[in-house]
C-alpha cells in the first residue's frame, strides 16, 4: 500500500513537473511565437514541443509548433516522427510547415526520400514546389553521403515527364551546386537527355570524391 | 609596433560588433595584411565584422600565434543555434587575380570549420556568391569545387598550416596550396580548381572564418597573418609573415621604452573591463572597444558614442589614462575610482589605479592594491609590464636580506615560491595569522626587485637573483618551480635557450609533482623548442597547453 502510494505520488510529481514545463513552453508559442525564449530553455525544450504537438488537435497550432522546430534547428528523432505523421495532412498550412521543418530536425534518408516523392508525385504543384524548396534549403544536418544521395534524387527528377518537376528539380540543384549545366526543363527531350548525361558524369565524379 | 597602411584599395568602414581593431601592415600598394598583433592601435578605416552568438566567440589569443605575439581564436559550440564568425571586407573584385593567404591552427581537426571567399551575393553557391570554400572536418581538408566537396588531404591538430589561394576571377578557377609549418606532410597542391559554383567571373569582396553551419561543431581554431593581394601573379610570394614574437621580445620592447612614468596598458577585450558576452550586447561591445581605442584626450569623439553604463565607465578610464600620461596622478586616481564604481569587476581599471598610485609615490596603497588584484593578472604579459613600470618608478628597494627576513621560518618559507592565486591569497591569512601581510608584501617587493634588474637590463644580476631564490627554496625543501621558470625567462632573454630549457623543464617537473597548472611553463617550453628547432617537442607542448586551458 505504501509503495503504491509512493508510486502514485512520484507519478503525480512527474506529471505535475511536465505540466508546468508545458505551461512554460506554451507561453512562448501563442499568441506569438517567441523562438528566442524557447532557445533559452535549451535542447530539452524539444521533447516538450513534441508532447504539445502530439496532443494538439488544431492544425494552426500544430503549424506554429512546426515553425518552432524549424527555427530552432535542433535534431530530434521524436520531432521527426511526429512531423512525418502529418506529411500528408490535408491542411495546407500545416503540410508546408511540416515539409520545411523535417530537414531541420533530422538527417534521415527517409525524410529526403519522402520529400523527393512529394516533389515528383504529389497532386498539388504547390506541395511539389515547396518540397523542392525544402530539399534545396532545409536539409541542414545531412552527412556528405546523404547529400550525395539527395542530389542523385534531384538529378533523377530531371528526367521526369512533368515539366514543373523538371523545373523545380533544376532549381534545387542550382541552389545546392551553384550550376545548371545548361539544363533547360523545356528543351527538347534529346537536349535534356544530353544535359542529364553531363549531370551523371558530374555525379560520378562526386561519388568518387566521397 | 605602430603600423602604417597605405592601401590603394580603400577599405570599408564596418559597423557594430567589433571585438578588436587589428593592426595592419602595408606591403605593396594593392595588398593588405592583418597580423592581429598589438591590437587597439587605431590605423584608420577598419574592415572586420565579428559575429558572436551564444557560446561562440572570436577573440585575440596569445596562446598560439604563427607570427608576432597574437592570433585570432574562433570558438564554436554545438547547439548554440548559430556560429561565431570573423568576416572581412574589401572592394569588389570582378576580374583579374586575387591572392588570399592565411595561417591556421586547429585544436581538433575532427571538429568542423569553414573558410570562404565570397562576393556581393554573399554565402550562397551561385555566381558572385561563394567563390572559394575550404572545410576542415573529420581530420581532413576539403574544398567545395564545382558544386561538390572534394577531399584534399589529412589535417593534423596543433599544426600551423599556411593556406594560399590564387584566384583567377575571370576564369573562375584557383590554385590552392596548403603546407604545414614543418613540412611534415606532403603539401596539398591543386591547380586550376573550378570555383565553388563553377561560374567564371564570380566576383569577391569578403572573406569569412566560421565554425560549422549545422551547429554540431565545438571547434577551437586560431588564425594569423591574413593577407589579401590584388593583381599578383600566381605563385609569387606574398608578404612574408613576421617572425613569431616570443614573450621575451615583448619584454625587450618594453625595456627599450624604459617607462619610468607609468601609463595605462591597452585593453584587449571587453573582459578587461569586467564585462562578459552575456552582459553586453553587440552594440555596447562595439562602443566599449571604440572608446578604449581612442587616443588619450580625444574627448571630441567620446560624445559621438552612445552613452551606456559600460561606456561611461570606459570614458572615465580613458580620461584617467590621459591624466596619468600627463602625470596628473591624483586626478587619474579619482577618475579610475569613479570608473571602478561603474565597472567594479574591471581588472584593467584596478591596475590603472595602482599605476596612478605608483606615479604619486603612494607605496603603501600600491602594495595593498597590487596584492588584491595579483590573481586576476596571473599569466598576462601586461602584468609584467605593469610590474616593470612600478619597479622603475620605485627604484629604492630594501636589501635582499631584509626582504627575505619574513621568510625565515618553515611556515612562511613556502610563500617565496607560491603562485599567488585567489585561493593561495586566502590561504596565506589562514596559515600565517598576523604575519601574513609582512610575508605577502615582501614577496611582492622581491618580485618587483627582480623585475627592476630586468628592466634595467642587468640580466646577469636578475639570473643570479632568481638562482638565489630557488636555491633557498630547494634547501628548505619548498617548491621552487616558479623561480625555475623565472630564471628560464632570463636565460631566454640572454639568448641562451639551452639553459632556459633546463630551467623550464625543472619548473614543469615541479608543477607536475605538485599538481599545479602548467599552462605558463608549457607555453614557454613550446616557445623554447621553437627557438631550438625541435618541431616534435614544440607541438607536444602546444597540445599540453591546450589541455590545460579551460
Amino acid at each position: 500500500m505504501m509503495l503504491a502510494t509512493a508510486l502514485v505520488l512520484a507519478l503525480n510529481s512527474a506529471v505535475s513537473a511536465a505540466a508546468s514545463s508545458e505551461a512554460q513552453v506554451t507561453r512562448h508559442l501563442w499568441p506569438t511565437l517567441d523562438v528566442a525564449a524557447l532557445r533559452a530553455i535549451g535542447p530539452p525544450v524539444t521533447s516538450v514541443l513534441v508532447a504539445l504537438y502530439e496532443k494538439e488537435t488544431t492544425p494552426q497550432r500544430k503549424a506554429i509548433i512546426a515553425q518552432a522546430f524549424y527555427q530552432l534547428g535542433w535534431k530530434s528523432e521524436a520531432a521527426k516522427n511526429a512531423l512525418l505523421r502529418d506529411i500528408a495532412t490535408s491542411d495546407p498550412e500545416l503540410r508546408l510547415e511540416v515539409q520545411w521543418a523535417l530537414g531541420r530536425v533530422s538527417n534521415d534518408d527517409k525524410v529526403v526520400q519522402t520529400l523527393l516523392g512529394v516533389m515528383r508525385h504529389d497532386q498539388s504543384p504547390l506541395f511539389r514546389d515547396k518540397a523542392a524548396c525544402a530539399l534545396a534549403n532545409d536539409q541542414i544536418h545531412l552527412t556528405p553521403q546523404q547529400r550525395f544521395r539527395m542530389i542523385s534524387g534531384l538529378i533523377d527528377a530531371l528526367a521526369d515527364d512533368n515539366a514543373q518537376v523538371r523545373h523545380i528539380a533544376i532549381l534545387a540543384l542550382q541552389i545546392q551546386t551553384g550550376q545548371t549545366k545548361g539544363f533547360d526543363p523545356n528543351a527538347s527531350s534529346s537536349d535534356r537527355a544530353a544535359r542529364i548525361q553531363t549531370w551523371q558524369h558530374w555525379l560520378n565524379e562526386y561519388e568518387r570524391q566521397l | 609596433m605602430t603600423p602604417t597602411r597605405r592601401p590603394r584599395l580603400p577599405l570599408t568602414l564596418c559597423a557594430a560588433a567589433l571585438l578588436f581593431l587589428p593592426s595592419l601592415r602595408s606591403t605593396a600598394a594593392d595588398s593588405i595584411a592583418y597580423d592581429f598583433d598589438d591590437a587597439l592601435t587605431a590605423t584608420g578605416p577598419d574592415t572586420f565584422q565579428i559575429f558572436e552568438h551564444a557560446s561562440g566567440t572570436v577573440e585575440l589569443s596569445n596562446i598560439y600565434r604563427h607570427s608576432g605575439n597574437r592570433s585570432v581564436k574562433v570558438t564554436d559550440a554545438a547547439s548554440s543555434n548559430d556560429f561565431p564568425e570573423m568576416q572581412g571586407y574589401f572592394p569588389v573584385q570582378s576580374e583579374g587575380q586575387l591572392a588570399f593567404a592565411f595561417h591556421m591552427l586547429v585544436a581538433d581537426t575532427k571538429e568542423e570549420l569553414n573558410v570562404a571567399l565570397a562576393g556581393p551575393a554573399h554565402f550562397q553557391l551561385t555566381k558572385d556568391g561563394i567563390a572559394f570554400w575550404l572545410i576542415v572536418r573529420d581530420g581532413y581538408f576539403f574544398h567545395m569545387s564545382d558544386g561538390m566537396p572534394k577531399r584534399l588531404g589529412p589535417a593534423a591538430s596543433f599544426l600551423w598550416y599556411g593556406v594560399r589561394v590564387d584566384y583567377d576571377i575571370s576564369r573562375g578557377t584557383y590554385r590552392l596550396e596548403i603546407r604545414d609549418e614543418f613540412n611534415s606532410q606532403p603539401p596539398i597542391l591543386v591547380e586550376s580548381a573550378a570555383n565553388a559554383p563553377n561560374q567564371p567571373a564570380s566576383a569577391v569582396n569578403m572573406f569569412s572564418f566560421i565554425g560549422d553551419l549545422a551547429d554540431n561543431s565545438n571547434v577551437d581554431y586560431y588564425i594569423d597573418d591574413v593577407v589579401l593581394d590584388v593583381g599578383r601573379s600566381q605563385g609569387t610570394s606574398l608578404v612574408a609573415p613576421g617572425r613569431r614574437k616570443l614573450f621575451v621580445e615583448y619584454w625587450r620592447d618594453f625595456q627599450k621604452l624604459r617607462r619610468e612614468q607609468p601609463v595605462c596598458l591597452p585593453a584587449l577585450s571587453v573582459a578587461d573591463f569586467g564585462l562578459s558576452l552575456q552582459e553586453i550586447d553587440a552594440a555596447s561591445r562595439s562602443t566599449v572597444l571604440q572608446l578604449a581605442d581612442l587616443a588619450p584626450g580625444d574627448g571630441r569623439n567620446e560624445k559621438q558614442i552612445v552613452a551606456s553604463k559600460p561606456a561611461d565607465g570606459v570614458v572615465l578610464w580613458h580620461r584617467g589614462c590621459f591624466a596619468l600620461a600627463n602625470e596628473h596622478y591624483d586626478d587619474a586616481t579619482q577618475l579610475f575610482e569613479r570608473a571602478a564604481q561603474l565597472l567594479p569587476q574591471s581588472r584593467l581599471i584596478a591596475l590603472s589605479k595602482v599605476l596612478s598610485r605608483a606615479g604619486a609615490g603612494r607605496w603603501d596603497a600600491v602594495d595593498r592594491e597590487l596584492a588584491l588584484i595579483y590573481p586576476t593578472w596571473w599569466g598576462d604579459e601586461r602584468w609584467v609590464a605593469a610590474q616593470g613600470m612600478i619597479a622603475l618608478r620605485r627604484q629604492d628597494y630594501p636589501k635582499a636580506e631584509d626582504l627575505l627576513a619574513p621568510f625565515n621560518n618553515d611556515k612562511a618559507g613556502r610563500w617565496l615560491g607560491a603562485e599567488l592565486t585567489t585561493s593561495e591569497l586566502q590561504q596565506i591569512r589562514t596559515e600565517l595569522g598576523t604575519q601574513w601581510w609582512a610575508v605577502l608584501r615582501s614577496r611582492l617587493l622581491i618580485e618587483q626587485r627582480f623585475y627592476l634588474y630586468i628592466w634595467q637590463n642587468q640580466l646577469a644580476e636578475a639570473a643570479a637573483f632568481a638562482t638565489a631564490m630557488r636555491e633557498r627554496l630547494t634547501a628548505a625543501k619548498q617548491s621552487a618551480g616558479l623561480w625555475w621558470e623565472w630564471e628560464g625567462n632570463i636565460h631566454l632573454l640572454m639568448n641562451d635557450p639551452t639553459r632556459a630549457l633546463d630551467c623550464y623543464l625543472s619548473a614543469f617537473a615541479d608543477n607536475v609533482m605538485l599538481g599545479r597548472s602548467s599552462t605558463s611553463v608549457a607555453m614557454k617550453l613550446s616557445d623554447v623548442y621553437f627557438v631550438l628547432g625541435d618541431a616534435r617537442q614544440e607541438k607536444r607542448f602546444r597540445e599540453i597547453v591546450y589541455g590545460t586551458l579551460d
